[in-house]
């Protein structure tokens, strides 16, 4: 199966890029894209000086460590960080506008166990925005949360042997005054 | 098949989402989650900590009274004002009831972050240090100390608003109209000595601030950078590195008596004084009258400073920090009208003796 990233502008007729995930899915990317995954840069380069020859973008870039789910959300968000920072050129505090706003709606689409899906994914392509990004969103989704909360946004259960979560809720008691709804 | 991402999440990934600008009540409360979150959460070493208001009405606890620190706004604000109170315009009366905030301590707190680098505490806003007529008045200082004050800065104005372009009567100051703007900057006396009463204020919210901070600084042998800030974004204390050094040297000395203060003594300073009537900043769209810059330092220092080199005094006001906490586009502002402001001549130099 085959996943065709089409191109959004005709103007950058520069080269694509072919990453593989690890679920065998085949992505199709902007040179100026991919280039913004330090990881996937990194393995560029170093096939060019291996190969000096190839100037054509014939390369398969395996991603064993990356799904294509997480992937696809990662490009669309490089593409249109990309377009903004594009059209903000001079202006860096429209840019930061736009960028939270296309940012805020970004998040409303995104499910919590997607989040960490994307940060494990961005984390191995070296895709240092949007890690920032998503780290940031996890940081504000459990921000004065209850505890109950934040299990459930991780999808975890506790691992406190019966007692000791009593001990640590009453050793900490101020810390739930005033927690927010869930 | 269900991935369990979160199981895939390294120690360092998960220890930066945490410290991604999480509050220390969020953080204390994440310990809960899990062995692994209780495991991993003392080791980060930037916090802000909000400082938790403390809940009479709640059943008492054995020792708790140990770990409740009390804030009294009436010992430690407001009866240092009231020496000044007669000459305060504008003083209200203390809250009758303040003397019931009660906070948690700062090292109860943060007892379980050992290795803490950099704190910011955030204090709750008193609401009684000082009320202004209206709400659009603005008072902002930032503080450095070390062992002492080292230097205050304080920026106020008695209308600060977004500029209303159609109506602003204030248009007419003119730049090129040198002799009436100088006229204009006459600064009344009751004005002056009502800046002057504020100056004090400040000075007094920082050495309260800078007396909490000596009992916190021993705790944390780490720390390297201190902000104190408040809920109402008026004064900020900070400390770098040097200056963390330098208290903790003077706090290890025999020397050290305890003042009966519960502040610390502000030292003999030296003030200096700008003042414009009107300040327009059109680009920001925002207008202040009766804008008034406060620069102080210890006179000790500027007289060893002199001595180096007779022109710092003159560097130094370049270098005036204009870091005052308030929101984003605010600080924008400020800084503008810092810039602005030290354009002028200095309107008047000042002595303070020590208190």
């Amino acid at each position: 199966m085959s996943n065709q990233s089409e191109s959004p502008n005709p103007t950058s007729s520069s080269n694509k890029i072919t990453l593989k995930t690890s679920d065998n899915e085949v992505f199709e990317v902007e040179e100026a894209v991919a280039m913004k995954f330090c990881t996937v840069k990194q393995y560029f380069d170093d096939e060019n000086n291996n190969n000096v020859t190839s100037g054509t973008s014939t390369t398969l870039i395996p991603l064993p460590n990356v799904e294509s789910h997480p992937l696809a959300i990662l490009i669309t968000y490089c593409k249109k960080h990309l377009e903004i920072k594009a059209n903000n050129a001079d202006n860096k505090k429209e840019m930061e506008i736009d960028m939270e706003h296309y940012e805020r709606e970004f998040l409303k689409n995104v499910m919590p166990q997607e989040l960490t899906e994307l940060i494990l994914a961005a984390n191995y392509l070296n895709f240092k925005e949007a890690l920032d990004f998503f780290c940031r969103a996890v940081a504000s989704a459990i921000q004065n949360k209850s505890v109950e909360y934040v299990r459930k946004f991780f999808g975890l259960e506790s691992d406190f042997k019966p007692g000791e979560e009593e001990k640590l809720r009453e050793e900490f008691a101020w810390s739930f005054e005033g927690v927010d709804e869930d | 098949m269900k991935v369990d991402h979160f199981d895939r999440l390294p120690d360092a990934l998960l220890l930066f989402i945490l410290s991604n600008s999480l509050d220390a009540k969020t953080l204390i409360r994440c310990l809960l989650v899990s062995k692994r979150f209780a495991s991993l959460i003392p080791q980060i070493d930037t916090i802000f900590v909000t400082l938790p208001p403390h809940f009479q009405n709640k059943k008492r606890r054995r020792g708790l009274s140990r770990k409740v620190f009390k804030i009294l706004a009436r010992k430690l604000i407001i009866k240092p004002m009231q020496v000044l109170h007669h000459i305060m315009t504008c003083t209200h009366a203390a809250n009758s009831n303040s003397d019931h905030f009660l906070y948690y301590s700062p090292n109860e707190v943060l007892k379980n972050f050992n290795g803490l680098k950099s704190l910011h505490l955030e204090l709750p806003s008193l609401g009684s240090e000082i009320e202004f007529n209206g709400g659009s008045s603005l008072l902002k200082w930032k503080a450095e100390f070390g062992e002492e004050l080292k230097s205050c800065t304080i920026l106020s104005s008695k209308c600060f608003c977004r500029e209303n372009l159609s109506s602003s009567s204030y248009t007419y100051v003119n730049e090129s109209e040198e002799e009436e703007e100088e006229l204009q900057s006459f600064l009344a006396e009751d004005e002056l000595k009502s800046r002057i009463v504020w100056t004090i204020s400040c000075l007094v919210s920082a050495s309260v601030r800078h007396h909490l901070l000596k009992q916190i600084v021993p705790n944390f042998p780490t720390l390297q950078r201190l902000v104190i800030t408040d809920a109402g974004k008026r004064g900020k204390l900070c400390m770098g590195k040097e200056q963390l050094v330098e208290l903790r040297n003077s706090m290890n000395s025999p020397r050290t008596s305890e003042s009966s203060l519960e502040r610390t003594p502000i030292p003999k300073l030296c003030m200096k004084l700008w003042y414009v009537p009107v300040m327009e900043l059109p680009a920001l769209g925002y207008a202040m009258k009766e804008v008034a810059l406060v620069l102080i330092k210890p006179v000790s220092g500027v007289i060893g400073k002199v001595v180096r080199d007779g022109d710092l005094l003159v560097a130094d006001d370049l270098l005036v920090s204009d870091d005052f906490d308030g929101e984003d586009e605010e600080k924008v502002v400020f800084g503008e009208a810092v810039r602005e402001i030290i354009k002028k001549k200095v309107m008047y130099v000042m002595e303070m003796s020590s208190f």
